[in-house]
């Protein structure tokens, strides 16, 4: 998970949920914007500037944008939103563009919707090919069913998936619904534009409403298109991506994770600054740590006593990543650190090879090895 | 006779002969007339022509404009074989840059460009001249407005070891295409002949930010010209692609691109569909057999290219060697509608077939 940094078009918050691999890069993302901005105006192309990616480049992807149109109608609002395919692709690797839709616009405030995978050309290597599962739903109350040739291709990390909903039975139709779908993993949680349906008032466009993944459901909570070939298609990460989501690490089961948070007069006693939290579990050993702490010694040495055992997090050390702004200084150098905890005495020290007084900043985006318990 | 002052008394200044002496930034420097030594290219008559222009350009801009290359000039060195930073005055400055642009086909900028990065220097992984190729592998991407400077020379005899100041610039706005750049045409069109057998080439890339006109390190090296054979076999069978060339006639579609390369889990389509007549599909006949890696069942966006018409949709698209089509690529809907034409772009998930 990640936040952009910044954009041309005058929105708000982007946060991304990511995968990211030399190659390629799965992108997760739903923001808005409004046409009547001046930076949506005057930008040509719509570009978000992020946090540095894994690659420097790709060819064209796709976001999908979407436009409002709600209606009264016998007391209540229908939807008639709509919407079209627009470009994407990674220009840099600070740089997301977007395809200024011509036909967007005066639309005022726009959805986008990205789940899409971006990639690079002439890498020398072929390109995976895939085994599917299918897709069934046992939807409650029974309302529709999906089409035979829905499937998913369910990978370690993210999943790409096709939902074809077939056509709703007599008095289905507008009613919310839900219904657990066999094979979808649980660990898939998005808010997703579902195509086609009712857009009598928007007939050049592909009308779009929103269907949530949660917990293994479909859970479609507005208008349930009585006609068929409707669906949502898209590439999605798995796991709460809290961080960034490194290769190869098996996801932490839920009942193993712990958190030891490491902060000022609350959770542990020391003159030194520290904020940050080491996160773990007990199954395969993997530790994330997140935070800041100011290196009083030499070479990044800091030490704190903590306020309580951590019962959870075993002791030993994890080799970290972590980069430390000296004196505020623009020249920012990574260093590999490491912490040792140690359960026993109750304390951690944490290192690395920055200079005195350096203020340390560790990443979650580093890849955490444990060496045993002491 | 010509009385040539001696270089022991600074100051002096005029032309004699061939000879010009001028100070510049207390250097007093003499230079000979030189003479090309080759044949001209259409390229180096066009860009003479540009820079008297610009030259010529530089006295029409304020005093504000011509403040701001001095001022510019004064952060920017020029080259200089005496091993003393050469200061750049103004108009130095001005027709440099500008030459450089023109060359890249932007038009003359007055104002001096305020903010300036520095330029990385240009690199690749491989250079391959034959007969009848010309190309580079593994070029490090610039995106734009950066664009490559290629220099070469034409066949030269192995044994030289400096022959750049041989090299003519066959192109000044190469893109790369994901790090490969075919400069065959560029090559023959700058340079006239065919590169020979066992001779040498010499070649200086840089890139070029063609929105200031400020340049790269020159990146420099050589290569022995190859065999035709030999150079398909470092070129060819890299990139498993299928463009319009491997397309056959009758196909229905207007431009295709479709990769395999992409070292990830999905293929890179970019197609534009005009449709079948009569069904809900389109199709494309192949001219060569498609090897068993590459066959499978695609699925990948697609967007209506009717005219006012903005639907999208899901296209599966059948990748078989068939028994009546021959190498075939079916593309029907999936979901969402099949427009007719409609681009299809993106990356495709490959399942079997």
């Amino acid at each position: 998970m990640f936040n952009a940094i910044g954009n041309n078009f005058g929105a708000g918050e982007i946060r991304f949920k990511s995968y990211q691999q030399p190659t390629y890069a799965i992108l997760n993302t739903r923001f808005f914007m409004d046409t009547t901005s001046p930076e949506y105006q005057a930008a040509d192309v719509l570009e978000i500037t992020v946090p540095k990616l894994s690659i420097d480049r790709s060819a064209d992807s796709v976001a999908l944008i979407v436009f409002r149109d709600r209606r009264q109608s016998y007391g209540s609002a229908d939807s008639y939103d709509a919407g079209s395919a627009a470009r994407s692709w990674i220009k840099d690797d600070h740089t997301i563009c977007i395809e200024k839709l011509a036909c967007m616009e005066g639309k005022g405030k726009l959805c986008v919707y990205i789940y899409s995978m971006y990639i690079q050309l002439n890498q020398g290597l072929p390109a995976e090919r895939h085994s599917k599962l299918a897709l069934n739903v046992t939807p409650s109350p029974i309302c529709c069913e999906f089409y035979r040739d829905s499937f998913i291709v369910v990978k370690e990390k993210w999943v790409f998936l096709y939902i074809g909903k077939g056509t709703t039975p007599s008095g289905g139709s507008y009613q919310p619904w839900e219904g657990v779908v066999d094979n979808l993993p649980t660990d898939i949680q998005a808010i997703v534009p579902f195509y086609g349906g009712n857009n009598q008032y928007n007939y050049d466009y592909t009308a779009i409403s929103e269907v949530t993944l949660k917990a293994g459901k479909y859970i479609h909570p507005y208008r349930t298109p009585s006609n068929s070939g409707t669906g949502i298609f898209g590439y999605f990460v798995r796991g709460d991506n809290q961080g960034e989501v490194i290769p190869d690490i098996p996801m932490a089961d839920d009942v193993t994770r712990c958190r030891l948070i490491i902060k000022n007069e609350e959770t542990m006693t020391s003159s030194y600054e520290a904020d940050f939290v080491i996160e773990g579990c007990t199954g395969p050993i993997n530790v994330g740590v997140v935070g800041k702490f100011v290196s009083p010694g030499v070479n990044g040495y800091a030490g704190y006593n903590l306020n309580e055992q951590s019962k959870k997090i075993p002791g030993g050390s994890y080799g970290v990543v972590c980069r430390t702004n000296a004196g505020h200084k623009l020249a920012i150098y990574d260093a590999t650190s490491y912490s040792e905890l140690n359960n026993s005495q109750r304390n951690i020290t944490c290192r690395c090879s920055a200079a005195r007084y350096e203020e340390v900043e560790v990443f979650d985006t580093s890849v955490y090895t444990y060496s045993g318990t002491r | 006779m010509i009385a040539l002052p001696s270089i022991a008394f600074g100051g002096f200044s005029g032309s004699a002969k061939d000879v010009t002496a001028r100070q510049v930034g207390g250097r007093s420097i003499l230079s000979v007339r030189s003479w090309p030594t080759g044949q001209t290219t259409s390229a180096q008559v066009v860009r003479r022509a540009s820079m008297s222009k610009i030259t010529k350009s530089y006295k029409t801009l304020s005093d504000e404009q011509m403040q701001a290359w001095e001022n510019l000039a004064k952060h920017t060195s020029g080259q200089s074989i005496f091993g003393q930073k050469a200061e750049l005055s103004g108009i130095n400055l001005y027709v440099r840059l500008n030459t450089n642009r023109v060359m890249a086909g932007e038009s003359i900028i007055s104002d001096a460009p305020e903010a300036v990065e520095a330029v990385p220097t240009a690199s690749y992984r491989l250079a391959v001249v034959s007969p009848s190729r010309v190309v580079f592998q593994g070029i490090k991407h610039l995106p734009a407005p950066n664009k490559l400077v290629v220099k070469m020379s034409a066949s030269i005899s192995p044994g030289i070891s400096n022959g750049w100041s041989k090299t003519v610039i066959i192109t000044s706005n190469a893109e790369d295409d994901w790090g490969e750049a075919d400069l065959t045409t560029f090559y023959t069109k700058a340079i006239g002949v065919t590169p020979i057998v066992g001779q040498k080439i010499f070649i200086e890339l840089y890139w070029m930010d063609t929105e200031n006109g400020f340049t790269g390190e020159a990146y420099r090296s050589s290569v022995i010209c190859v065999t035709d054979e030999e150079a398909a076999a470092l070129v060819g069978g890299s990139r498993a692609r299928y463009t319009e060339e491997d397309v056959k006639e009758g196909s229905y579609v207007s431009d295709f691109d479709l990769e395999y390369s992409t070292g990830g889990p999905a293929v890179n389509v970019d197609i534009i569909s005009q449709g079948t007549p009569g069904v809900s599909m389109s199709e494309v006949y192949l001219k060569e057999q498609i090897p068993a890696d590459r066959l499978g069942k695609i699925y990948v966006v697609s967007r209506s290219l009717q005219e006012g018409k903005y639907y999208f949709g899901l296209v599966e698209m059948n990748v078989n060697n068939t028994s009546y089509y021959g190498p075939y690529i079916k593309i029907s809907n999936y979901a969402g509608g099949m427009f007719k034409p409609s681009e299809i772009f993106g990356p495709g998930i490959m399942l079997p077939l």
